[in-house]
C-alpha cells in the first residue's frame, strides 16, 4: 500500500519519462561523417549517406580529412579514381601482379564509372552538388589542408573549415556518426 | 537513388497531398517506408508489380521533409 506522497512521486516520475522520451523522439536527428578517403569508390559511400539522411529529415556534416579533402578539391573531385591493385573486394578481381600494369587503375575506374552509370547514379560532382543543395554541412579539415599545402582557394565554394575539435563538438551530439 | 528523388518531389506539395513513387530499385521495398516514417510522412499503400514497387506517400507536417 503507497502513501499519498509515495503515488504522486510515481505518476510525476512517469510523466517526465513520458514526456522525455517525446522529447527525444521528435527531436532532430543529427548524423556525423568523417570521409577519409579520396578514391571514387569511397567517395560515394560519404555523399549517399549524406543525402539520403537530409532526405529523411535528419541534419548532417561530413568531414573531409586526409585524402577525403579531394572530395571538396575543385581540379581533384572530377577525377577520383579506384585501383584495383590490392583491391581483392573489387567487382572484377584483378591478380596484384596484373593491378600494377599502367592503365589498369584507368580500367577499374572506367568500369566502376559504367557500373553506376548503368543505374543512373549521378557523378561525384553532381553528387557533391547536390549535397551542397539539400543543406548537408560540407567540413575541409584544416589540419590536412596544411599536411597536403591545399588553399582555400583549391576547395569548392560553400565548404567550412574546421578542426578535428569543432568536428568532435559536432559529432558529440550527433545520434550517428560514421567513419568512412 | 529513390529516396532522394522522392524527397524532392514531395517538397513541391503540401500537406495531405499524395506521392506516387515508383521505384525499380529493390532496396526501395525497405527504404521507401524508412524515409516516409523518418520524414513524418504517412505511408498509405505499397505494392510489387514484377520489377517496379509502387507507394502510396501521404505529406505530413509541413516542415518535414
Amino acid at each position: 500500500m503507497t502513501s499519498a506522497p509515495a503515488q504522486l512521486l510515481q505518476e510525476n516520475l512517469e510523466l517526465v519519462t513520458r514526456l522525455h522520451r517525446q522529447a527525444h523522439d521528435q527531436e532532430v536527428k543529427r548524423v556525423a561523417i568523417v570521409a577519409s578517403k579520396g578514391s571514387l569508390d569511397m567517395a560515394y559511400p560519404a555523399l549517399i549517406l549524406a543525402t539520403t539522411a537530409v532526405s529523411m529529415g535528419m541534419e548532417c556534416g561530413v568531414f573531409f580529412t586526409f585524402y577525403g579533402l579531394n572530395i571538396l578539391h575543385k581540379k581533384k573531385y572530377r577525377s577520383l579514381k579506384v585501383a584495383p591493385l590490392a583491391n581483392p573486394a573489387a567487382p572484377v578481381p584483378v591478380p596484384n601482379i596484373l593491378g600494377a600494369i599502367p592503365g589498369m587503375t584507368f580500367a577499374a575506374t572506367t568500369m566502376l564509372k559504367w557500373m553506376m552509370r548503368r543505374q543512373k547514379m549521378p557523378t561525384i560532382q553532381e553528387m557533391v552538388r547536390l549535397s551542397q543543395e539539400m543543406g548537408v554541412k560540407l567540413i575541409a579539415c584544416s589540419t590536412t589542408m596544411g599536411v597536403m599545402g591545399v588553399k582555400e582557394e583549391d576547395l569548392l565554394d560553400g565548404v567550412d573549415i574546421e578542426g578535428a575539435a569543432a568536428f568532435l563538438e559536432y559529432a558529440s551530439k550527433a545520434h550517428v556518426t560514421l567513419f568512412i | 537513388m529513390p529516396v532522394i528523388q522522392a524527397k524532392q518531389a514531395m517538397d513541391k506539395l503540401s500537406r495531405g497531398q499524395v506521392l506516387k513513387v515508383i521505384a525499380t530499385d529493390p532496396g526501395s521495398k525497405a527504404d521507401i517506408p524508412s524515409w516516409a516514417r523518418a520524414a513524418g510522412h504517412h505511408l498509405l499503400k505499397a505494392e510489387q508489380q514484377d520489377k517496379k514497387f509502387l507507394f502510396w506517400v501521404q505529406k505530413g507536417q509541413e516542415g518535414a521533409q
